[in-house]
């Protein structure tokens, strides 16, 4: 640690805007997020459909993006070289991004399967409509990637599909970290906790609670930075990182009393039992091919949630590319050095030919 | 380089950190406190509920829409936004299979029309004849 007369003005001045969340678009501007141009393609209340990029030309099946629900989506285009999103271009890939808005109350009675059966599908037909193209490679990042799953299992949707690319996504929440652990202890009644919200439940009421799924990290957080401060490039995904982390997103009622009751305390996903658009889905029948990336130091969920994939049918065929990395739940793709490593994996599947989509190895 | 002073106070940091990183870890971890918070909260959530139902009461009282009411006529313009774009897409798909059709009908009548032709032909050369 520096002694007090070396603290640099610029980190005093970037703690403050870090400790009181003062952040403005200015700062998004300094720092250059969001690097990958985007062209509104739909919109439907809060939610809005994005063409990611200025060239379309692709030889692959489009990439539809579903972002988690609790953040923002720019996490997949934080920085830079810091971007998913600006990598698949690279790729030669036609991407699309839904962005899920600001939820108002007057969504409030919509869950999951309205998000799936209904808008993920509306997504899926104006990118294939654009593309003409007649599947569609679907990925998925954390809640989004239940969504995706939710969405490949399917019987009537899944026929939309080429591809699955889940990345962090839970699968199976019985024990699966601490979150799973708070919502099974007694006394934890999300009818209770939720009784006194119209339509929406705050992001400040269930984010209050995210620094505590990993307290060690988050006393070090600052010290890091000092420490790390002069070190090129730190500071600046440091401080994207803070800016993303503290945009947070409200979550409609519905939707958060199923991830809770449903999802985390039935574990209905899981079992098969979960309802979208009046059908089971039972992600143990999905059989096109899958790339599943799991961080190893995920705070969030556990790998168990994740490595439940292993028992869909296109596992047993050989379909699945499984990869644990030794990063965090963000950090695998937007700041870890090995990123790098996510991203070379996410191309070489996303336009790997279709003939050598079978007997795909697991690691 | 520290001097025995900011040493000591880096030592003294560096512990503040673990102890509390430990303490917190251990807490979060206690099934009993994250009940005594879950009830606590809950509680608390309870008592906004009925308060805000109070509030309610009272706008009615006033003759004024309360909050409850407001958001139930969005749920209503959002339900009716949804039905709406449900049905430009089936009447999409519709055109969509219009348009599709006249092609598949073109079809078999150019070959009637083909197929009829050596006929008319011959009832032609006949009618000059």
């Amino acid at each position: 640690m520096k002694a007090t007369q070396e603290i640099p003005e610029a980190y005093r001045e970037m703690l403050s805007r870090s400790v009181t969340k003062s952040y403005t678009e200015s700062d998004r501007h300094r720092l250059g997020m969001e690097p990958t141009p985007k062209v509104q393609v739909f919109r439907q209340g809060c939610w809005t459909l994005y063409r990611c990029g200025t060239e379309f030309a692709s030889d692959y099946d489009p990439v539809l993006i579903i972002p988690s629900l609790i953040n923002r989506n720019y996490i997949l285009d934080l920085l830079p070289g810091h971007s998913l999103i600006e990598q698949m271009k690279l790729a030669g890939l036609d991407v699309f991004l839904i962005d899920w808005g600001d939820p108002d109350a007057g969504m409030g009675n919509y869950g999951f399967d309205q998000y799936v059966s209904k808008w993920v599908k509306r997504a899926v037909r104006q990118v294939k409509k654009i593309t003409g193209k007649a599947r569609v490679q679907l990925a998925g990042q954390c809640i989004g990637g239940m969504m995706a799953t939710m969405y490949a299992a399917h019987p009537d949707l899944r026929e939309d599909l080429s591809t699955l690319f889940l990345l962090t996504a839970p699968l199976d929440l019985a024990d699966s970290g601490l979150l799973a652990q708070w919502t099974a202890t007694e006394g934890f009644d999300v009818d209770k906790l939720t009784a006194a919200f119209q339509g929406l439940v705050p992001a400040h009421f269930f984010h209050a609670s995210f620094p505590l799924l990993d307290p060690k990290n988050q006393l070090a957080k600052y010290r890091r930075l000092l420490e790390n401060f002069e070190m090129p490039g730190f500071k600046e995904i440091w401080e994207a990182l803070d800016i993303w982390g503290s945009d947070n997103v409200d979550f409609t009622k519905q939707a958060y009393t199923e991830l809770i009751s449903t999802l985390y305390q039935e574990n209905a996903f899981y079992k098969g039992e979960y309802m979208v658009g009046g059908r089971k889905v039972d992600f143990k029948d999905i059989d096109v091919p899958i790339l599943s990336l799991v961080a190893r130091d995920d705070h969030v969920f556990t790998e168990k949630a994740a490595f439940a994939i292993h028992e869909c049918k296109a596992a047993k065929k050989g379909r699945l590319d499984y990869h644990v990395i030794p990063a965090g739940h963000v950090s695998l793709i937007a700041a870890h050095p090995v990123r790098v490593h996510t991203y070379t994996l996410v191309r070489e599947f996303l336009t790997r030919p279709e003939q050598l989509r079978t007997g795909a190895k697991k690691k | 380089m520290f001097t025995m002073g900011e040493d000591i106070m880096k030592q003294w940091a560096e512990n503040w950190e673990k102890l509390m990183g430990d303490h917190l870890e251990k807490l979060v971890h206690n099934e009993k406190f994250i009940s005594e918070m879950s009830k606590s909260i809950a509680a608390t959530m309870t008592g906004k509920a009925f308060y805000s139902k109070a509030l309610d009461e009272q706008m009615a009282a006033m003759n004024l829409p309360s909050r409850t009411e407001i958001v139930k006529i969005l749920q209503k313009l959002t339900d009716i936004e949804e039905r709406l774009i449900d049905l430009t897409e089936r009447f999409e798909d519709y055109v969509d299979a219009q348009q599709a059709k006249p092609a598949v009908k073109a079809a078999p009548a150019a070959e009637k029309q083909e197929a009829a032709a050596p006929a008319r032909d011959a009832k032609a050369r006949k009618q000059k004849k």
